[in-house]
């Protein structure tokens, strides 16, 4: 099991040109109308961000949010980043499938997303729908829904699935409660219609890479810090990270032995890992 | 045929093989009176988990079939089966199954409260309670140690009057997903199941064919749990190029067959 400390921090993590963060259980927990800051966090990123010396964005897979809400709520924190820092899921859909429409494939999707966002999509052709788009809908889960979606995914050999991100559940801010995310219900869909879908969020090396291409480096320059030890960290190190797990969020001490994915670094918290980040120079 | 003389007796799906809704799949109803004058035995194995055994009856007797073919002592459900296992497993139970379905199950077990008591969640076809509320709640039942998971059937979708519609192995693959749980599925393909038909039948598992339209949970399942034979029927759920999955290499040519129907099949069995 590896711990922090300043003697073997270069080589767990090699020279540190650029850092990925995850939002949510690293930064805060969140809930429907209130932040939870992890304690520590705050400071340590306004720390990052005011040295300048190492350029960084924020990778999330929150997928019931715009940069823009969460630009929003950064600010009411205090928190010093820019908007265009910040890497979620809906743009980055919303591109996919408008660049590939455009490209004559006539994607019209069946949007199955959490409320707040639902209107990020409206100026896309959602008549007769020919593929699906699945995020964090919550509520918007139900048999209905996701019934139309899979009558939708059957309609042909060619219709498409695509999911915000595949995680299996996440932490209510504020709260111990754990709450299902889009992947339980992206896996029950390809059940029923022997799909695979496309995952437009981390570990998809497109989604990394388009953080990375922003900041100008190499994926072994940089590192990725989240709590999701398989999305996070294990998708992060596929794509030739760095990747470091944090004790907070949906961390579970079983992720320490996972089976396939070993972090380069374990730390406590974010406050922890800006420490030793600077700690090395 | 070869099959006719090896055939003892016969499970027979219900729902896409031998009615749709309340109507009779081509010629059902002629060809069950011919197979009950044959005398050869059979039995109806549903993994319906919205329906009791009398409701499938009266739906039954409804399409037009003979009363003196079919009897509730001749169908085996997934519910029926369950009752046995839920027993077992003694825990109070979230019932994520429709409302009518609870008769055949030990109602003492059934705990609908969300008070974090249920040791056990149990999932059938329950579109009416598969909200984000009650899926989250299962999900974090199922996430503490020593609870079980158990499905009626992993069924991934159906065909209905408005088209294919999705079953419960799709909820509870997300479940699984969720907790790492692997579900204890009582119904098809679930050998136990088959298994429990052939004993009604007072045959052994080899002595019978099954026959149906969902070539993995009916056919290639219940060859997978030594029944003798498969039929695919090209009814209800049945898709273009389902016949590709039922893997002949493995089973080889003999026991697996494919017909356009019951009624078809029937007629071959019996003239023979």
């Amino acid at each position: 099991m590896t711990s922090h400390s300043t003697l073997n921090v270069s080589k767990q993590l090699g020279s540190v040109k650029a850092v990925l963060c995850d939002i949510h259980g690293v930064l805060f927990d969140d809930g429907d109308h209130d932040q939870f800051p992890i304690p520590g966090s705050v400071h340590a990123l306004n720390r990052l961000s005011t040295s300048g010396k190492v350029p960084f964005r924020l990778v999330s897979n929150e997928s019931a949010c715009t940069p823009d809400t969460v630009f929003k709520k950064f600010q009411k924190l205090k928190v010093d980043v820019e908007k265009s820092q910040i890497f979620v899921t809906v743009p980055a859909a919303y591109s996919v499938i408008k660049e590939r429409h455009l490209r004559f494939l006539d994607l019209r999707p069946f949007v199955l997303v959490h409320k707040n966002v639902q209107h990020c999509f409206d100026d896309l052709d959602q008549s007769n729908p020919n593929c699906v788009l699945l995020g964090d809908a919550v509520d918007n889960f139900h048999y209905d829904s996701l019934n139309e979606a899979f009558r939708v995914l059957m309609s042909s050999p060619q219709t498409q699935l695509f999911a915000l991100g595949q995680g299996k559940f996440y932490r209510k801010g504020g709260t111990e409660e754990l709450c299902l995310d889009v992947g339980p219900f992206t896996k029950a869909l390809e059940f029923a219609t022997g799909k695979e879908a496309e995952i437009i969020g981390k570990p998809s090396k497109t989604y990394f890479g388009a953080a990375l291409k922003d900041m100008r480096v190499d994926a072994s320059e940089a590192v990725m810090i989240g709590d999701d030890i398989v999305n996070d960290v294990g998708g992060a190190q596929s794509c030739g990270m760095k990747g470091v797990l944090v004790r907070t969020g949906k961390y579970r001490p079983s992720d320490e032995d996972h089976p396939t994915v070993q972090p380069d670094l374990i730390v406590d918290n974010f406050a922890q890992f800006i420490d030793i980040l600077f700690k090395d120079g | 045929m070869a099959m006719s003389r090896a055939v003892k007796g016969l499970l027979i799906d219900l729902s896409g093989t031998v009615h749709i809704e309340d109507r009779p799949t081509e010629s059902a109803v002629e060809a069950l009176v011919r197979l009950h004058r044959s005398k050869l035995p059979y039995l109806f194995v549903s993994n319906t988990s919205k329906e009791s055994r009398k409701h499938i009856l009266e739906r039954l007797l409804r399409a037009g079939f003979d009363d003196s073919t079919v009897d509730v002592e001749k169908i085996l459900t997934s519910l029926s089966a369950a009752d046995l296992k839920l027993r077992t497993v003694n825990q109070p139970t979230f019932p994520l199954i429709s409302p009518h379905s609870m008769v055949e199950l030990p109602t003492q077990l059934m705990h609908e409260a969300k008070d974090f008591s249920q040791k056990c969640v149990l999932v059938g076809l329950a579109p009416d309670k598969f909200t984000y509320a009650n899926m989250n709640y299962a999900f974090q039942l199922l996430s503490s140690p020593n609870s079980t998971l158990m499905a009626l059937n992993k069924g991934r979708f159906h065909a209905t009057s408005s088209g294919l519609s999705l079953g419960p192995g799709p909820f509870v693959e997300a479940l699984e997903f969720a907790t790492g749980h692997k579900a204890v599925v009582i119904g098809k393909p679930s050998p136990d199941f088959f298994q429990r038909g052939a004993q009604y039948l007072s045959l052994d598992l080899s002595e019978c064919a099954m026959i149906g339209d969902d070539v993995i949970d009916d056919v290639v399942g219940a060859l997978d749990s030594g029944v003798g034979f498969g039929v695919l029927v090209k009814t209800g759920k049945y898709r273009t190029g389902d016949e590709q999955r039922l893997n002949k290499d493995r089973f080889g040519p003999n026991r697996v067959r494919v017909a356009d129907s019951f009624a078809s099949f029937v007629d071959e069995l019996i003239d023979t």
